[in-house]
């Protein structure tokens, strides 16, 4: 089976930490052949193991005509151009969520993609997590009857020194091009509740807050209620700025008419470190909230549906109905209001 | 100091039960049948509103030490009569929140108003009880409970509201409301109440109590186990609430102020809980949230009599 030959655009943390790790795991599926990112060293740094080529500019990742596919890791106010620009050189495409900065971006990147007959998977990484696809499959059995409430808690701690994220050390905290929590860790809250629902959603009410010195007015927190068509109501907390020893994790909770399903990271942490400066729970956060494999499936399908000639299994109309849910979250955070959506995917 | 308190307990129920068995051992009280004995020292009023109201009312009128759950009293006229009650009789007035007395509850809030905590930046607070299809109105009867160790925590009064309410689970009640808020001060506040849980999660007493506080430098996790006692057995899991501490520490507060000390006034914090109440009722299904400032005034009262 000849490999898929890729190219990666973006090589900050996201690609460190999960992309690359899932290209290496796949090596009998994909190869890497070029790299692109404004930061030439750390392209430099992504492409070394493949002995692969290495661009400041993602165009030239783009003018390589044997790669057949791209990872795009940028945050997600490059998403939109660099999506169509992928789509017109004719690039499949496997793009980090959030989908875009807005919903008429992400109609132009799905048009653009729909427009060069490419693929566009949106990297919405827990629909690739077992533990969130075997309650999609509980769901699916009716193994708790109609699913009525849903509960999500994230929590990850801040840095014990150096804190980078939402302040303007890194672009999560840049007013100029960061919309807050509701995007780069919300969106994740979004999509699940959606997905788990399977309702869309109707209204939307949210509060935000900043919670770290240093924030130049990024809100770095996040609590949101959401109704759904089908009547289901969820509701979602992501504080990513909890004190340092705090633990990362994930806390789900679906209550349906004939049952309940809890998926706790909290109860599932195997090790607990207790130093004089208290505790901590080392390897919670690679374990369990940034689960690997699930970026190892998600890349696998845009490898398969590259192969098997077939559309990826999770469209970007779904990616786009979870970026309405977050916008509306944060229009709401900001107004005060209760956001009506229409109620349609798309 | 340290002598025997004749003290009466009016009403039946899991907590008159448990704290009638505590407080005889305690070697601090005699219990007596009728508060009305002039010699009876302290009342623990577990009676329902309005019936929780009148007693508390005449309680204080006639001097004694008066402890019971929140909410002391359902409207804003009442709350007053309370308080010139305590005025006119000289009694004192203990509102002993379930939450905030049980051990875990209480450590949990002096963590949280300590210094090294840092300043407060969020805070999550879950009650959920087991399906019960002929059930009450579910912020009614857990909404105060939430509210007395919100304001607790909080230490401020609520700046707005936003409740989604539902009846989920089938039966005509509201079982299920999530309620977002921001308290004067600027901390997001997430509320959920809920009878939602399937009998294979049995959840006594008050049901299952979590509460997550992130501070500046500190953050307070308390799991829903913590204020319960899980026993399993091969036929299947049961849950008895862990009563005995908030008990006890209801118990020594009574004895504290029959012995001469000053409870903390808990007429303030009724205050701002039932303006809350009131704005969080209004919010249900509005179309933006609501201002709680605008219900602090004298003819607030929470419509809902527990059924």
């Amino acid at each position: 089976m000849q490999r898929v030959k890729l190219g990666l655009i973006g090589c900050g943390g996201i690609a460190r930490s999960a992309h690359l790790p899932a290209v290496a795991h796949l090596v009998d599926r994909v190869e890497l052949v070029a790299t692109a990112d404004v930061d030439e060293a750390a392209a430099a740094a992504a492409a070394e193991p493949w002995r692969a080529a290495h661009f400041a500019d993602y165009r030239a990742v783009l003018a390589r005509v044997d790669i057949e596919a791209v990872v795009i890791a940028t945050p997600e106010y490059l998403h939109c151009e660099q999506v169509e620009a992928a789509a017109a050189a004719g690039k499949h495409i496997l793009c980090e969520k959030p989908m875009a900065q807005s919903l008429p971006e992400a109609d132009r990147m799905i048009a653009a993609a729909a427009h060069a007959g490419v693929h566009l998977l949106i990297g919405h990484s827990r629909r690739f997590t077992r533990r969130y696809m075997e309650i999609r499959a509980a769901l699916d059995r009716g193994d708790i009857g109609a699913l009525r409430l849903m509960r999500e808690n994230e929590r990850r701690p801040r840095m014990k020194t150096d804190q980078i994220w939402w302040t303007p050390k890194h672009w999560t905290g840049d007013p100029n091009v960061s919309q807050g929590a509701a995007m780069p860790n919300a969106i994740h809250e979004a999509d699940l509740l959606r997905w788990f629902s399977g309702g869309e959603a109707q209204s939307v009410y949210a509060e935000s807050a900043i919670t770290i010195a240093g924030n130049a007015g990024v809100p770095n927190f996040l609590s949101l209620t959401v109704t759904f068509t089908n009547g289901a109501i969820g509701s979602a907390e992501v504080s990513n700025c909890a004190p340092p020893g705090y633990p990362a994790f994930h806390q789900m909770e679906l209550y349906g008419t004939d049952g309940a399903i809890r998926a706790k990271d909290h109860e599932l942490i195997g090790l607990t470190r207790f130093t004089g400066d208290g505790a901590d729970f080392p390897g919670s956060f690679e374990i369990l909230l940034h689960n690997k494999t699930a970026y190892v499936r998600e890349l696998a399908e845009l490898v398969a549906a590259i192969g098997e000639d077939r559309p990826v299994c999770m469209p970007p109309s779904e990616a786009r109905a979870a970026l309405a849910i977050a916008l509306a979250a944060q229009e709401s955070a900001r107004t005060q209001r209760v956001i009506e959506l229409s109620g349609a995917s798309v | 100091m340290n002598e025997i308190i004749p003290l009466a307990i009016a009403g039946d129920g899991p907590h008159s039960r448990a704290l009638a068995a505590h407080a005889a051992p305690l070697g601090r009280f005699s219990i007596r049948s009728d508060w009305h004995d002039k010699e009876v020292r302290a009342v623990l009023v577990l009676t329902a509103p309005p019936e929780r109201t009148e007693l508390v009312i005449a309680a204080l009128r006639a001097g004694r030490v008066v402890l019971c759950s929140p909410p002391a009293a359902l409207d804003a006229v009442a709350l007053e009569r309370i308080a010139a009650a305590r005025e006119e009789g000289g009694g004192k007035l203990i509102i002993g929140g379930e939450v905030a007395y049980t051990e875990a509850g209480a450590r949990a809030i002096e963590a949280i108003l300590a210094p090294e905590f840092g300043v407060l930046r969020s805070l999550y607070v879950a009650i959920r009880q087991p399906r019960v299809r002929s059930g009450g109105d579910v912020l009614h009867d857990l909404g105060w409970e939430a509210l007395d160790f919100v304001l607790s925590v909080t230490q401020t009064r609520l700046r707005r509201v936003h409740a989604t309410a539902a009846a989920l689970f089938g039966g005509a009640a509201q079982d299920t409301i999530v309620i977002l808020m921001r308290s004067a001060d600027d901390v997001v506040i997430t509320m959920e109440l809920s009878r939602c849980l399937p009998d294979t999660l049995p959840a006594a007493g008050l049901g299952e109590v979590e509460v997550e506080a992130i501070g500046a430098r500190q953050s307070v996790r308390l799991e829903p186990h913590a204020t319960s006692i899980r026993i399993c057995r091969d036929s299947g899991v049961s849950v008895a609430p862990w009563l005995d501490a908030p008990v006890l520490r209801m118990l020594r507060a009574v004895a504290a102020a029959a012995d001469g000390a000053l409870p903390d006034d808990p007429l303030p914090r009724q205050r701002d809980a039932l303006a809350a109440m009131t704005a969080i009722r209004a919010s249900i299904g509005a179309a933006e949230a609501v201002a709680v400032e605008q219900y602090h005034s004298g003819k607030n009262r929470d419509p809902v009599v527990r059924s």
